[in-house]
């Protein structure tokens, strides 16, 4: 090696020490830290492994949220949905972008460290094109990717450390969620519920990628619930897992949601078809099922439950109840129980209007349909919530201080759906309804024609709603509360980023981004200052959502493409 | 050297492998680093009729086809319809190229007023056939919009006019649909020539 040569490669061993220069060492993320997560750290999706999106920082408040100013801000380069929360570790940012992408940032000033880029298959169909963040664990990084991979870095220099094929591209399976990582192992499930997958969850050895158990969420032959699918219906029958599980750390269960039943008419599969549209209670030494609630049975709507139930300990009308809480897409808000080896129901209601169930058993919370809002092949109908939901996946935000729930919901709109037959075939979309169907399928009505998007308040102690922020149209903007008595949420088409008053929902404070906020914000702490970030980048189903009431309104509406990493920060 | 694309290959990468087994893992490698590197296993992979790129004097048959596939005629492709997903047809073994998607093609009957010089040597009795991959993020185009006589694709509606070569017309796809040129021999739909742009979607940075 002549010296030149040697003299680059020394300067190049260095680079990783030279970018983090101004950065403590890397701290390791253990068991401990994420079941009791430092309030100046976003360690996870939602903050804590309850799935709160709540920080108990206070610097940024009520009185002072209006004086919020952008700390920096970075292009990723990227288009389509960026819906990540920035993850915090001791001043190491971490945002994961669509087109399996991970840049690695200083937290405080912007600089990037690293960035991740993992190739693309060019004959890959990107339904979704998103990515919802990245799993801290040890020294390592996890990243679920589009092509269906689980990917361990180094979370200080970025290296790949190994890469497992967690299922085949090539017959519909692709990964849009933040990996859940504990006790040793991280877990994963599948997107694909259009294309006929059978949905899974899966955990991989955190040290070495190898795989430690999957549990299918169709339930097979031999397993319990497989008398809910008639034949073979089982093998493509959705249940896709696309949101990160929640996880109680005494009990050592995850909490799951699980998708719809595939294809979306139910005369294709008569039965309950469990466990799609359920929460599933899976222990995560062994992924053995100890406890499951289907939301509803058949699902002819597209209803995905796919956002994992909040755990919240709470006093629900003067009982105390370790709760498992879900703002259903199907438009009710569900409180169940968790125990060690069981999930009950306790009571149920309507959150946006609802005119599919007619009832609910009060024992089991099993819904009675009304048979003229029930989709079928041959047929049109017409239902409400819309086959986006009440709520879609943009999670709920609980906060402890105002013992509120917090829920971005679309409110008053309706779907009309025709069923077809529909034959499967591996790779290619597998759903029952024609494409300009599905694209046009939103029906306004009058109240919807006044406002659609909603945050609204639950107090859970007593279930009753508190407040109502309204906006014309829709919201896909996830939720993060705080402990300075603050909600940030973006989501609307107007580019905003907003706080509101967490007790009375006035909004505090907002600021137009490049594009739309379809984020998951977080917030952490550098050196006793306090920062907000979020990503701004319009995409995915707010975009088709957009598309959909740009083909039945007379107005049209432009939501401009392109990511931006956004930190603010109070004004000095 | 010029960048040759070797789509044949994709099927040996690690990146499709469907377990993590360590020995298939190496084996596609090996495999990947031939084909990258002699050009001999490119060739050995290309004469799998599926899995090959289309060739002159193809001929079309529907993707749907069930049992043996039969050659498409242009009187099947009606005007102002939705296009027809198709795949190439090897006349010799009677085998489909469908072993890629980025070889399937949306036939599309454009009226003579809507068709610009340009396509017309392309279009066989007024047939056009498009790449059905989507240049954005390589979504299947499949829908017809006939208030804008426009191709969409529904994953983020980007429209195509045919009749335009391809052009884009809405959305964010950010190059024209590239064409597959057509012929037409005794009424049956034949290729003319290679696609006239890379089908799929443009990498990002």
């Amino acid at each position: 090696m002549n010296t030149r040569l040697k003299a680059l490669c020394a300067g190049l061993a260095l680079l990783p020490a030279i970018a983090t220069a101004g950065l403590p060492a890397y701290s390791p993320v253990t068991d401990a830290r994420l079941t009791k997560p430092e309030a100046g750290n976003w360690l996870m999706y939602r903050g804590n492994y309850e799935g709160w999106g709540y920080s108990a920082l206070k610097q940024i408040n009520t009185q002072n949220v209006g004086k919020l100013v952008p700390a920096w801000s970075y292009a990723t380069g990227m288009t389509e949905g960026h819906q990540a929360p920035p993850i915090v570790n001791n001043g190491y940012m971490y945002v994961s972008t669509p087109n399996n992408q991970v840049i690695a940032l200083e937290a405080s000033t912007g600089k990037e460290l690293w960035r991740y880029k993992k190739t693309i298959p060019d004959e890959l169909m990107q339904l979704h094109p998103t990515n919802r963040g990245v799993a801290l664990y040890g020294d390592k990084l996890y990243l679920a990717t589009t092509d269906a991979f689980l990917v361990a870095l180094d979370a200080a220099t970025g290296k790949e450390l190994w890469k497992v094929a967690v299922a085949d591209w090539k017959k519909g399976y692709y990964m849009t969620l933040a990996p859940l990582a504990a006790k040793g192992k991280i877990m994963v499930g599948s997107s694909g519920g259009e294309l006929g997958i059978r949905g899974f969850v899966a955990a991989f050895d955190a040290e070495t990628g190898k795989e430690a158990w999957r549990t299918y969420t169709i339930a097979g032959p031999g397993e319990a619930g497989s008398e809910t699918w008639p034949g073979e219906t089982y093998k493509t029958g959705g249940g896709s897992v696309w949101i990160t599980g929640t996880y109680d750390s005494q009990t050592n269960l995850a909490f799951w949601g699980v998708g719809n039943a595939g294809p979306w008419m139910p005369d294709t599969r008569p039965g309950d078809n469990l466990y799609a549209n359920s929460t599933i209670a899976l222990d995560v030494d062994t992924g053995k099922l100890k406890g499951h609630h289907q939301y509803h049975w058949n699902d002819a709507w597209d209803w995905d439950e796919v956002s994992a139930p909040l755990l919240i300990d709470l006093d629900y009308k003067g009982k105390k109840i370790k709760s498992l809480v879900h703002a259903g897409r199907n438009g009710y808000l569900w409180l169940l129980e968790r125990t060690k080896d069981k999930v009950n129901y306790v009571d149920a209601w309507p959150y946006v209007t609802q005119n599919v169930f007619t009832s609910l058993d009060p024992k089991t919370g099993r819904p009675t349909y009304d048979a003229k809002r029930i989709p079928g092949t041959g047929k049109t109908t017409n239902f409400c919530p819309s086959l986006w939901g009440g709520k879609d996946w943009p999670p709920e935000a609980y906060n402890p201080g105002t013992g509120l729930l917090y829920i971005p919901a679309n409110n008053n709109l309706c779907s009309e759906l025709t069923g077809e037959p529909v034959k499967y075939k591996a790779g290619s979309l597998y759903i029952g309804v024609a494409l300009d169907n599905i694209l046009t399928n939103v029906r306004m009505t009058e109240k919807s024609r006044k406002h659609i998007g909603e945050i609204q308040a639950w107090d859970l102690k007593t279930g009753k709603q508190v407040w109502t922020h309204t906006y014309p149209e829709m919201n896909w903007g996830p939720l993060m509360t705080t402990a300075g008595n603050l909600v940030f949420g973006g989501g609307t088409n107007d580019r905003m980023f907003r706080a509101l008053d967490a007790k009375s929902g006035k909004v505090l404070w907002e600021t137009p981004t490049p594009s739309g906020v379809t984020g998951v914000p977080s917030t952490f702490e550098v050196n006793g200052e306090q920062y907000v970030a979020v990503q701004s980048g319009w995409g995915v189903d707010a975009q088709r959502m957009q598309g959909a009431f740009d083909a039945v309104l007379e107005h049209k509406t432009v939501v401009p493409q392109g990511g931006t990493i956004h930190v603010f920060k109070l004004q000095k | 050297m010029k960048n040759i694309p070797c789509p044949a290959c994709t099927d040996a990468t690690p990146e499709t492998v469907s377990s993590p087994d360590r020995r298939k893992a190496l084996k596609s490698t090996s495999a990947l680093l031939l084909c990258s590197g002699l050009g001999l296993a490119r060739q050995v992979l290309a004469d799998d009729a599926a899995n090959s790129h289309p060739k002159v004097g193809d001929q079309l048959a529907r993707a749907d086809s069930e049992g043996r596939p039969a050659a498409m005629h242009s009187a099947e492709i009606l005007p102002n319809a939705r296009p027809v997903p198709a795949f190439p047809l090897d006349p010799a073994s009677g085998a489909m190229r469908d072993g890629s998607r980025l070889n399937k093609v949306i036939l599309i009957r454009v009226a003579p007023q809507d068709l610009h010089p340009d396509v017309q040597p392309y279009a066989a009795g007024g047939v056009l056939a498009y790449s059905s991959v989507c240049t954005h993020q390589g979504c299947e185009i499949s829908e017809w919009v006939p208030k804008d006589q426009t191709l969409m694709c529904y994953c983020h509606f980007s429209k195509f006019s045919p009749g335009r070569a391809g052009e884009v017309m809405a959305g964010p796809a950010p190059r024209t649909l590239p064409l597959l040129p057509l012929k037409e021999v005794d009424g049956v739909l034949v290729v003319a020539g290679p696609f006239t742009a890379r089908p799929g979607v443009a990498k990002s940075a």
